[in-house]
């Protein structure tokens, strides 16, 4: 028997149905993420999971029985949330925030015990929050915060947390350490997680299942490596021009450039940072010689007017050689990102020679001295300051 | 723990504030008694005079009884509202509530041609505040649902109020003379003139009321993280608001119905307490703001009734001076705040 599960569940305000036919089960255990674009419906399916709106249609189950069959009180001792909405108390310390998670424990007036105090510590240590808990907690930052509810979440030990976007508020620090501490909770003691969450690089490397949802329907569900791809995030989020490469977890801007004046010699992930500098600036370019497993191939393919690429661990065909230099000639500057110009790189090494034969600007990273005649930079920002004049 | 003991030292603090509070209001006034008169009365080592005794047993024990009870009690009701709107702005008088029950008193009083509203039946009148304050509520709750902004509803209340108030007013326009004095003292707010009947049944009102309130105190606590929270710790929250606001209801339009309105005790004396004993567990709280809305009563009508004495003031207008600025620092620290 699955250990929760929707079945056929339609959800959404009074008779307006947000989103139709929601299947998901999952075992003990496993994290679960939905994802999709704002207003998509996420938040009211998880409303629907935790009970605060009424469900439309169709049930909702745990270990086979219906969560409508609990009492309000078991329920709260078998899921506990993470709401999206601030909560102010007015002098309540971190730390009497978290105890609220053993509500449905205390006796009729809410006497904390030993074992109390030790799952209220326990879950303020796996947040790493000790620094907190004598803080008042309106004063604390979003973040703090947030780690605070989560603690809270935790000691209330139900076998499900439900987690709306939890990663919202927090630097890029905390989203690690929280998505560290929900996948140890999922992994040790068994928890079953079910969020949304925004950050779609994030969702592969942390869901077990992945439910991707667009305008009220469902687009598809299963696991993350199946689920999640380039075409079908550009579809759901309707992404125009701008891409995501699933691949390398990465969001490129759509392409601004007119036609390009740059060609770009890249390689070996040196030349990525040099493509979002030149599309943020609007300046268009070429791109090659790549090979098709070369991070910068990537970063290229969505970013670069064209890219000239050849297939991984062969050598650079002549083809590819001849295509790069007819660009090359129409272009005022090169920009070499000091890729390696030896092995199966010696085309590159052919590509400098050109440009300067030809009278191309050669703008370099590149460390040590050339033959040919360029200009040195030691960073990017300076050669693109150079180039910006140029141009 | 280290707040625990606080609360503790406040609450002991608050005892014996209002002890004091009630021989500063024993001992003074139109004649004035000793200490140590008082000491021998209680000891019993000395029989009063009639004027002695009347002065003492049917104008100032009921006073200071009254003023106790209600002080509480409004202190209580606006701390309910309180943790309803999650908004420490809001309390019976500003919200409207007491002049809906005083609208509906004074409908009661003069449409039954009663001359003074205390020949009134003490049960009948405590029925039109209550309806007249539940009414009150509802429009309240009504506008609720469309404000988000607490500072607009606040507004919203303020000026249901005023509505509720000309009515009142207007009536009294209509009413007979000698119908008016004492509706004008009472639609003002007054300890004065409350009889022990009125104070047992008080009695019965409010201290079970009150009880309840305590017994309420961990979902009371839950409730404070916001509804989402609270209904996943286990609160029925469709019913605990129901509760709330009966039971704020209540205290109020009792207050209401002996004493008329009273201004500002409903926020000022929750925020002080939360205030002094820095912290917001009910279950330290609630003793603690009936002590102090006891106190602060008491107090106020001991200035009501000394600064320009022989002349009275309402028991509001103390409550004001003193109630009023609070709330406008509570304003202006909260903007910053959020």
């Amino acid at each position: 028997m699955r250990f929760f599960a929707t079945k056929d569940l339609k959800v959404g305000y009074g008779q307006r149905i947000v989103v139709d036919d929601i299947n998901i089960d999952l075992n003990r255990g496993e994290i679960f993420c939905l994802l999709g674009p704002n207003g998509c419906g996420k938040s009211t399916i998880l409303k629907t999971i935790i009970d605060r709106i009424k469900r439309i249609q169709g049930s909702i189950t745990l270990l086979g029985k219906d969560l409508n069959s609990l009492s309000i009180k078991d329920r709260a001792k078998e899921m506990s949330i993470v709401l999206t909405e601030r909560i102010a108390p007015d002098m309540m310390t971190a730390e009497e925030v978290v105890a609220t998670g053993r509500y449905p424990y205390t006796n009729y007036f809410g006497k904390l015990t030993k074992r109390d105090w030790q799952l209220i510590n326990e879950a303020i240590d796996i947040v790493d929050g000790q620094a907190l808990r004598d803080k008042e907690f309106k004063s604390l930052s979003d973040g703090e915060k947030q780690r605070i509810m989560i603690a809270r979440a935790i000691c209330q030990e139900g076998d499900i947390m439900v987690l709306d976007e939890p990663t919202s508020y927090l630097d890029i620090r905390f989203k690690v350490d929280l998505l560290n501490i929900l996948t140890k909770l999922s992994l040790n003691k068994k928890k079953t997680i079910i969020m949304s969450l925004h950050e779609i690089d994030l969702v592969p490397k942390i869901a077990d299942k992945v439910m991707l949802i667009k305008d009220g329907h469902i687009y598809s569900y299963g696991a993350p490596e199946d689920v999640i791809s380039d075409e079908a995030i550009r579809e759901v989020y309707g992404l125009n021009g701008g891409s995501f490469n699933t691949t390398i977890g990465s969001v490129e801007l759509p392409k601004l450039a007119k036609k390009p004046k740059v060609f770009v010699l890249g390689g070996g992930g040196r030349a990525t940072k040099i493509y979002r500098a030149l599309n943020k600036k609007g300046i268009g370019f070429y791109s090659g010689i790549l090979f098709k497993n070369d991070i910068d191939y990537y970063t290229s393919k969505s970013l670069a007017w064209d890219t000239v690429a050849e297939e991984g661990f062969v050598d650079i065909g002549p083809e590819r050689i001849d295509r790069a230099k007819e660009y090359i000639n129409n272009c005022q500057i090169l920009i070499d990102s000091g890729v390696s110009l030896e092995g199966i790189n010696r085309g590159n090494y052919e590509l400098l020679g050109f440009a300067s034969q030809v009278g191309v600007n050669i703008l370099s990273l590149r460390e040590e001295e050339m033959d040919f005649n360029m200009i040195r930079h030691p960073s990017i920002s300076s050669l693109l300051a150079q180039l910006v004049d140029i141009i | 723990m280290k707040r625990n003991k606080r609360a503790i030292v406040i609450l002991v603090a608050l005892v014996v504030f209002l002890i004091l509070s009630i021989v500063i209001n024993l001992v003074s006034g139109s004649i004035d008694f000793t200490l140590r008169d008082l000491v021998d009365i209680i000891l019993q080592n000395r029989d009063l005079s009639t004027l002695e005794y009347n002065i003492l047993y049917k104008i100032r024990l009921p006073r200071i009884v009254s003023s106790l009870l209600f002080g509480g009690a409004l202190g209580l009701s606006g701390f309910l509202l309180q943790t309803f709107f999650k908004n420490p702005i809001v309390g019976p008088y500003v919200l409207g509530v007491s002049s809906g029950a005083r609208f509906f008193v004074g409908i009661f009083i003069l449409t039954n041609l009663t001359l003074e509203i205390f020949d009134a039946g003490i049960l009948s009148i405590f029925i039109a505040s209550f309806v007249g304050s539940l009414l009150a509520m509802a429009l309240v709750l009504i506008f609720a649902r469309k404000v988000e902004n607490i500072s607009t509803l606040v507004v919203v209340g303020i000026m249901i109020g005023y509505i509720a108030s000309a009515g009142t007013n207007l009536m009294i326009t209509f009413a007979e003379q000698e119908k008016i004095a004492h509706l004008t003292i009472w639609s003002m707010g007054s300890f004065s003139g409350i009889s022990w009947d009125m104070i047992s049944f008080s009695l019965i009102i409010i201290v079970p009321t009150v009880l309840l309130t305590f017994l309420l105190s961990k979902p009371l606590e839950g409730y404070l993280l916001g509804e989402g929270y609270a209904k996943s710790m286990g609160i029925n929250i469709k019913a605990f608001r129901i509760i709330l606001i009966t039971l704020s209801s209540l205290l109020s339009a009792c207050v209401t119905a002996f004493a008329g309105p009273i201004s500002f005790v409903g926020i000022a004396v929750p925020h002080l307490t939360r205030l002094m004993m820095r912290t917001s567990k009910p279950k330290v709280l609630i003793p603690g703001i009936f002590l102090l809305g006891s106190s602060f009563c008491l107090l106020s009508d001991y200035f009501a009734r000394t600064i320009f004495s022989p002349i009275e003031l309402s028991i509001s207008t103390v409550t004001s001076f003193i109630g009023a600025p609070i709330v406008i620092y509570m304003m202006i620290n909260r903007r910053r705040g959020l």
